[in-house]
């Protein structure tokens, strides 16, 4: 008690002392202070934002916010409405009628697409989730775009820079063209033509243009020349082995992010897309002299860059063939989610066969591979697990590609991704714009090689090369999204096993209802 | 400056030391300072002197039985039948207080001396008129302000108490607008929803509304003691502590908030510890929650089955069938006849008994005073377990020193809340009549047999009884703790400067359980396997915390110059941060229920992740204001905030709010002092604009977000989550008052009205893009919603006999509002368009020119008498028997136009008696219980039980014209016939309460004062719809009585 009235009455003496102007002074120069301090401050003090999210300039603030946009940018690609599943293995083939789907089946919108009907509101929301899903990718590939152009200083290493911008600008080509080959008017001899957005688009301000046939393929060729140039002299692929930049023992690169160069576009596959694109635009003979350039490319070393391995892979079980693949998408839970489609049996046990699994029949299976040595051929032992059964016992063809058993070594680099572009690609379009049936029959008996036909029956006629190379294309890219392009490409009027004949309104998917050209809207 | 610097340092410790000693140092401290008082008022030489005078009111009637006390001791003397007093002082000088009840206390001086003194006083009104008001940053005196506020006193918050203090506000303002929610009736873990004139703000999307989501858009900004809080922490506050509230509705009195102001502002003012000897003030109660359930009319187990089987739920055409089922409708009839009958709807409710208990000590010199409190209070609601308990808890420091003030304020609050573990009271209330819950043996069945009778695959339904009887828990809880501290510094007289610094931390977690006997397990086919039978028993934990500091630096400059003209200038900086969290996960397997411990789980839920949220946001702010008064007649008031939020655009980090305003105190015109009958009579109009920082989200910055959960190959990715817009600009309320106070006939009435508009533009909603651009839509400012009103509140005395202490008085509000969209984005037009043209069904629409909350269904043209279907008005003008949604027209709006309450308060000596009508009317509302209770599918018969009106009202033959259909499989859907004038009476609160300060209490129990009081709310319930109230959780009345002790 007598402490705490001395600490009081101290307390009162104390403060007495001080002098009111003394007080005055000191707040003053503490409100001075305070309020410059704040005034000044205040802007960047109101700047923030939870933890795990990141504005668009602070994401670009550094080299490391670059990566991970590009990682962002493929990991969009790869969504199953993108790349890791509709672009590649269900949507896209069923616009080519590849699978038999169960009348019962409740995907709908797959079921519409294979019928060819667009009106349907499932065929629209299907239509629409793949559209919006590549103009997600291609919009944060612009954003690399803009923001690496706008702080190039931000990179460690003019590479770096080089690297990430190529990739972002070979991003956006790589889905614009398929943008192109979906929605697009026929590529040759168009009766109904079609104009389509090629985005930039980097806010909200900059809604895509719309540009007709040759002025979108010139966009698509600036941008895929742009990202060569970028990549030619930086990309560690244009100097080691895909192998050697991951390799245990002897690593290349120390840069983690460079490595894995097959899993990113990389300069090889920016030339590959060039030649896809040469193709399917008309330009033969790019799409020959490129082809042909990669067939042969090889690195300083003077190992090849690439070369048919069908033959090796597939006997290792590798049915992605990863070691002849420019560019593959990693997904590294691709089997997880594709055993709701395939049958995830690849060894022959019978296995059953659900309403909402995709699989072909027996006299499909026959169709495929009419007039092909099916003694040996790889992809007719391998792919195709002929014991599946429905509720009624009668016998499929289940799909394999991306089935693997769980205990396989290394399943990241060789069985969880989807190919992209690869060899066997080139091969074919160096065949195709040939006229040397000779140097045809070269390329044909190589090809046929890495299937494991030894000595097929040379060509005779072009006529012969161009009805197995459309023929081919069906075999070799089943679940990699490629034959609807190839029969759009070819105009081909009979798509195998569709129940209608083909016209242009089976080729040119509708843009979805929620598309808008800006040119048309603002009046 | 050194030794100043020493000096400010001591003096910061010496208040930091001063705060931890509390309260026992400070206690001794007014203990000792108090006796000397009291010492002092028997002089030191015992030498007195007589002072007396009379006690007036303002309208110059005396006032009898005024308690007079000397110092800060008990009262001494009370004023006679002709409002005099004598006493005695001591010679040397002291003060003398006068308090009354509804009157402020007055307070006089006596210098020293030993002449007698005549001292004749004024005392003014306590509620009204001549009060300052205080608006959380400024406070300013009613006689010159411009805004319209309404003031809330303590001793109304007493008389009105209810289930919690939003309850009680409810009951006393009707300017508060309380949306009705007949779901959650009077669950005590409910947090209602409120509005001041009228909803300002649209949900982002027609989705949004639609999942009833938008709850808090159209919140007030809620203030203590110049600090933000929620208005779950207002439900929870405790009462006791409050001195006053203060409701800012228009623009003038919220233009100081900006940002925040569009949904006006409560301020809550704490109650300042009073200096003077030790004061102890405690509270003792019961609070009682009764269940009401009379606006359930169901069929008894005999009329149930009577119903089914005169619908030939019992026949069949196949015989053998028709044989079967006509033997078990015997085997339920006798056993219906033997007296088997269950009244369900009593079974999950029970009469909730509940305490609360409240201390406060308080006292101190004039220049150390504190206060501490403590309050704990249990709230039983009306089913069975479910309850709310809260502790609040609070220290109070003042001290002055010269003329600066520091002020230290700490509270600690803890609520924890449980749901019932029956459930939702609909399930008890669709049961069966005829089933029994119990077997023979007493015990719980597990399953009611099936309809009709036992058949395979179908195992007939559970018993909710038996899931309410486990283990279940669902509870939450969190703690507030929370220091604030201000100095106010009067620098010279009219000059004042006043920092705050607030500070406060929340934790908060919840649990939920599911024991592995639940039918949730028992009956999903996931846990049947042998994987399954271990998943079962199920428990999920959230926790989460919040940080968040609040401080401010005001100025305040007044001084009256040349007699004339009075100058207030203000002005305030805040700045303010907020920082929070929250985890939530599910593990499952826990076998033991007897022990819900989540590290008894074996597993965490199967592909379960855990979720959480982060959030961070800042503001600063600064805020003038000026206010001129000429000659105390006419006034002008300007206020003027500029806001930045971290919320906002990049390029529209900051915005500009303001207000104006002009009033006439015509009373104080020369022309009108002759005027016999009107005392006051003051006119004000304002216009100002205000903003709501609500809803904003994070439009307006293009967001990278990480990508935690995917890969590619080695390396992990960011991605963009949504199109920024940096236009994206503050949703701002334009609004206008026009006012009119006026008071007569000596003060025996006084009334207010208030006549505004309000302008809600730049209303946040989406907006469409092509699919080109990745995303679909973007947030931007489209919309306009108006509101439009009046507000009237009357007072008036219709006895006010001061010479037997006996006053009646007589309150009125009545609230107009008229709330309308005023324009529409095109996004919302185009998708509302798109769901009309295609016939889907949404349960809200909007349109231009349409309330916000509008009801839309099919024109009926009501049963047609011979086939027993119901008849449409289809959108072309046609006759119809088939619904279309797309046929739906506007009904009505759901809002009551006019709302208001009529209170009644007799005093009479200690005694205190309120009665208090609550009434709106002028709003539709959709009847749902005739459509789920009444005109049920001949199907649902067979599950669930049914209002009366299903067995008497409904259309069974041809001929019959019935307002209900005939019994048929579909349901009914939105129809106008069941659009009804929602008219509503109800006694919402009475109270009595009887103050007993006799002698004896002073003398002989040593106490000031004993208060008993007996509150009751939601008494009785006129309405002009027979529906169910409180579909989910029962309405109930709420009683509370107490005893307040005062030492």
């Amino acid at each position: 008690m007598k402490e705490i009235k001395k600490f009081n009455s101290a307390f009162r003496n104390m403060n007495i002392k001080i002098k009111n102007r003394q007080v005055v002074g000191f707040a003053f120069i503490i409100c001075t202070l305070a309020f410059s301090t704040m005034l000044t401050s205040c802007n960047n003090w109101l700047d923030v934002r939870p933890e795990t999210e990141q504005k668009e300039e602070d994401q670009f603030s550094t080299e490391k916010g670059f990566e991970m946009a590009l990682t962002g940018c493929y990991l969009q690609m790869a969504s199953q409405s993108g790349y890791g599943l509709q672009m590649t293995m269900t949507s896209v083939e069923n616009l080519a009628d590849l699978w038999r789907i169960n009348p019962n089946t409740t995907r709908l919108g797959e079921r519409d697409l294979a019928l060819h009907d667009y009106t349907t509101d499932n065929a629209k929301s299907t239509v629409k989730g793949i559209y919006t899903n590549l103009f997600k990718t291609i919009a944060q590939a612009s954003l690399i775009i803009k923001n690496a152009k706008a702080n190039p200083e931000v990179f460690t290493e003019n590479r770096m820079y080089n690297i990430i911008l190529g990739e972002a600008y070979a991003i956006r080509a790589y889905c614009q063209l398929d943008v192109l080959r979906l929605f697009g008017q026929m590529p040759n001899n168009p009766q109904k033509l079609v104009s389509l957005p090629y985005s930039e688009a980097t806010s909200i301000d900059e809604i895509p243009a719309y540009y007709d046939f040759n002025e979108y393929t010139a966009k698509l060729q600036s941008d895929i020349e742009t990202a060569e140039a970028l990549l030619e002299d930086s990309d560690p692929a244009t100097q080691y082995p895909y192998n050697r930049t991951y390799a245990t023992g002897e690593v290349y690169e120390k840069n983690s992010f460079l490595m894995y160069r097959q899993m990113r576009l990389n300069y090889w596959a920016v030339r590959a897309l060039h030649a896809r694109m040469a193709l399917y635009t008309g330009d033969k003979e790019a799409a020959q002299s490129i082809a042909r350039e990669l067939i042969a490319a090889t690195l300083p070393d003077g190992t090849a860059v690439r070369a048919l391995s069908g033959k090796k892979d597939y006997i290792s079980g590798y049915m992605t063939c990863p070691n002849e693949c420019y560019f593959s998408i990693s997904k590294y839970d691709v089997k997880e989610y594709t055993v709701n489609y395939f049958t995830d049996n690849k060894d022959n046990v019978v296995s059953s066969y659900g309403v909402n699994q995709y699989a072909i029949s027996m006299n499909m299976l026959a169709d495929l591979f009419d007039g092909e040595n099916i003694a040996s051929h790889n992809r007719y032992a391998n792919l195709w697990n002929q014991r599946l059964k429905d509720g009624e016992g009668t016998l499929w063809c289940g799909f394999c590609r991306y089935c693997y058993d769980d205990d396989v070594p290394n399943p990241n680099l060789y069985y969880q991704l989807i190919p992209m572009l690869r060899t066997s690609e080139m091969y074919l379009i160096a065949m195709e714009t040939s006229t040397d049936l000779t140097e045809i029959n070269q390329l044909y008996t190589e090809y046929m090689d890495s299937h494991n036909v030894a000595l097929p029956t040379p060509f005779s006629s072009l006529e012969e090369v161009s009805t197995w190379i459309e023929n081919e294309y069906r075999r070799e890219f089943y679940g990699e999204g490629q034959m609807f392009y190839t029969y759009k490409r070819l105009s081909e009027t009979n798509i195998l096993w569709a129940k209608t004949q083909a016209d242009e309104n089976t080729y040119i998917i509708p843009l979805p209802e929620t598309e808008y050209d800006p040119a048309t809207v603002k009046k | 400056m050194s030794k100043l610097a020493i000096e400010l340092k001591k003096l910061l410790l010496v208040v930091l030391a001063l705060w931890t000693f509390v309260p026992w140092g400070s206690c001794a401290y007014a203990q000792a300072t108090s006796n000397s008082k009291e010492q002092a008022t028997k002089a030191p030489d015992g030498k007195q002197r007589t002072v007396s005078g009379t006690v007036r009111d303002e309208q110059g009637e005396e006032l009898v039985g005024v308690p007079v006390s000397v110092g800060n001791g008990h009262a001494v003397a009370v004023t006679n039948d002709k409002g005099r007093y004598t006493l005695k002082v001591p010679t040397s000088a002291c003060q003398l207080k006068f308090t009354y009840v509804g009157m402020k206390a007055e307070q006089i001086s006596l210098p020293s001396g030993t002449k007698d003194l005549t001292r004749d006083i004024v005392m003014k009104d306590n509620n009204t008129l001549h009060d300052v008001v205080v608006t959380g940053i400024f406070s300013k005196a009613r006689e010159s302000y411009t805004g319209a506020v309404s003031t809330i006193s303590k001793e109304e918050l007493k008389l009105h108490k209810g289930q919690n203090l939003l309850q009680t506000l409810k009951t006393i303002d009707a300017s508060l607008n309380f949306q009705v929610n007949n779901l959650a009736g009077s669950n005590p873990n409910n947090l209602p929803q409120i509005n001041i004139r009228g909803n300002s703000s649209l949900p982002m999307s027609v989705a949004e509304f639609n999942s009833a989501t938008s709850t808090s858009v159209n919140t007030p900004l809620i203030i203590l003691d110049g600090f933000e809080m929620s208005l779950e922490k207002l439900m929870d506050y405790n009462d006791e502590e409050i001195e006053s509230i203060n409701i800012l509705k228009d623009a003038a009195a919220t233009a100081i908030y900006g940002s925040r102001g569009s949904n006006g502002v409560i301020v809550v003012t704490t109650r300042q510890p009073e200096a003077g000897k030790l004061r102890i003030q405690a509270e003792v109660g019961v609070d009682i929650e009764a269940p009401d359930l009379t606006s359930y009319d169901y069929l008894n187990a005999k009329e149930k089955l009577e119903l089914e089987n005169a619908l030939g739920l019992y026949s069949a055409d196949y015989i053998p069938n028709d044989f079967n089922f006509q033997e078990h409708y015997n085997t339920k009839l006798s056993r219906v006849l033997s007296g088997a009958t269950t009244d369900w709807l009593a079974k999950p409710v029970r009469t909730g008994v509940g305490s609360h208990y409240n201390v406060r000590l308080e006292g101190g010199s004039n220049e150390f005073r504190w206060a501490a409190s403590m309050n704990y209070k249990n709230t039983e609601g009306a089913m069975k377990n479910s309850h709310r308990n809260s502790f609040n808890g609070s220290i109070q420091l003042v001290y002055t020193l010269k003329n600066i003030k520091f002020k230290n304020y700490t509270t600690f609050g803890l609520v924890r809340s449980q749901e019932s573990n029956y459930g939702s009271y609909s399930q008890y209330v669709a049961q069966q009549p005829y089933d029994i819950p119990y077997d023979e043996n007493g015990q719980l069945v597990q399953k009611f047999e099936p309809f009709l009778g036992p058949s395979q695959g179908d195992l007939g339904r559970a018993n909710p009884l038996y899931d309410a009887e486990l283990n279940t828990i669902n509870k939450s809880g969190h703690e507030t703790l929370t220091n604030n501290f201000s100095i106010e510094w009067k620098i010279i007289p009219d000059l004042t400067l006043r920092g705050q610094f607030g500070i406060s931390r929340l934790t908060n977690d919840s649990d939920y359980f599911l024991p592995a006997e639940h039918s949730t397990f028992t009956t999903g086919s996931q846990y049947q396997d042998d994987e399954g039978f271990l998943r079962r028993g199920l428990y999920r934990y959230g926790t989460g915390n919040g940080y968040s500091y609040d401080g401010n630096v005001n100025l305040a400059y007044s001084h009256v110059f040349a007699d004339k003209h009075q100058l207030y200038v203000g002005a305030d900086y805040n700045i303010a941060a907020n920082d929070n969290l929250s985890y939530s996960f599910t593990a499952e397997g826990i076998s033991d229920s007897d022990n819900p411990f989540l590290g008894n789980a074996r597993q965490y839920y199967k592909n379960g992740t855990p979720s959480g949220t982060k959030g961070k946001t800042r503001r600063i702010g600064f805020t003038g204001n000026v206010n001129y008064t000429y000659d105390s007649r006419y006034y002008v008031d300007l206020s003027y905030r500029v806001d930045g939020s971290s919320t906002f655009g990049a390029e529209k980090k900051w915005a500009p709010f303001w207000s104006t305003g002009i009033g006439w105190n015509v009373h104080n015109e020369k022309f009108f002092k002759a005027n016999p009958i009107l005392s006051i009579l003051r006119l004000k109009a304002s216009i100002g604009e205000v903003g709501s920082q609500m809803g904003s989200g994070s439009g307006a910055n293009t967001i990278y977000n990480s990508i935690t959960n995917s890969k590619y190959m080695t390396w992990v990715g960011s991605q963009l989550t949504a199109w920024g817009n940096p236009r994206l600009t503050w949703q701002t309320t334009f609004s206008s008052n026009f006012g009119l106070e006026f008071g007569m006939l000596k003060g025996r009435l006084k009334g207010e009205f208030n006549y505004y508009t309000k302008k809600t533009s730049n209303l946040l909603s989406s907006m469409d893009l092509p699919s080109s651009m990745g995303w679909n839509s973007y947030i931007a400012n489209i919309g306009e919603v108006r509101n439009r009103g009046w507000e009237l509140s009357l007072t008036g005395y219709p006895i006010r006999d001061l010479k037997h202490d006996f006053t009646w008085m007589m309150t009125g509000q009545l609230v107009y509002n008229k709330n309308w969209i005023s324009k529409l984005s095109d996004a919302v037009k185009a998708q509302t368009e798109a769901y009309r043209e295609q016939d889907v069904e949404v349960a809200n629409l909007f349109y231009e020119g349409m309330p916000q909350n509008a009801i839309y269904a099919v024109k009926s043209l009501g049963i047609d008498p011979s086939t027993g279907k119901e008849l449409y008005l289809d959108r072309d003008g046609n006759v119809t028997d088939t619904w279309r949604a797309g046929d739906k027209v506007f009904c009505g709006q759901a809002d009551p136009k006019y709302r208001g309450n009529f209170s009644n308060v007799l005093r009479y000596k200690g005694w205190t008696l309120n009665f208090t009508f609550s009434y709106y009317w002028g709003g539709y509302t959709y009847n749902s219980t005739l459509r789920d209770k009444v005109e049920v599918s001949i199907n649902a018969l067979k599950s669930q039980n049914v209002d009366r009106r299903a067995l008497t009202d409904r259309w069974m033959n041809p001929g019959d014209v019935t307002f209900f259909k005939g019994y048929e499989e579909d349901q009914t859907r939105a129809t106008s016939r069941f659009v009804m004038k929602d008219n509503v009476l109800e006694l919402s609160s009475l109270s009595l309460q009887y103050r007993w300060d006799s002698k004896f209490v002073r003398n002989n129990l040593r106490m000031q004062s004993v208060t008993f009081g007996l509150n009751c709310n939601d008494l009785v319930h006129w309405g002009s719809v027979k529906q169910e109230r409180g579909t989910s959780y029962p309405y109930s009345r709420n009683i509370l009585g107490s005893v307040r002790l005062l030492f």
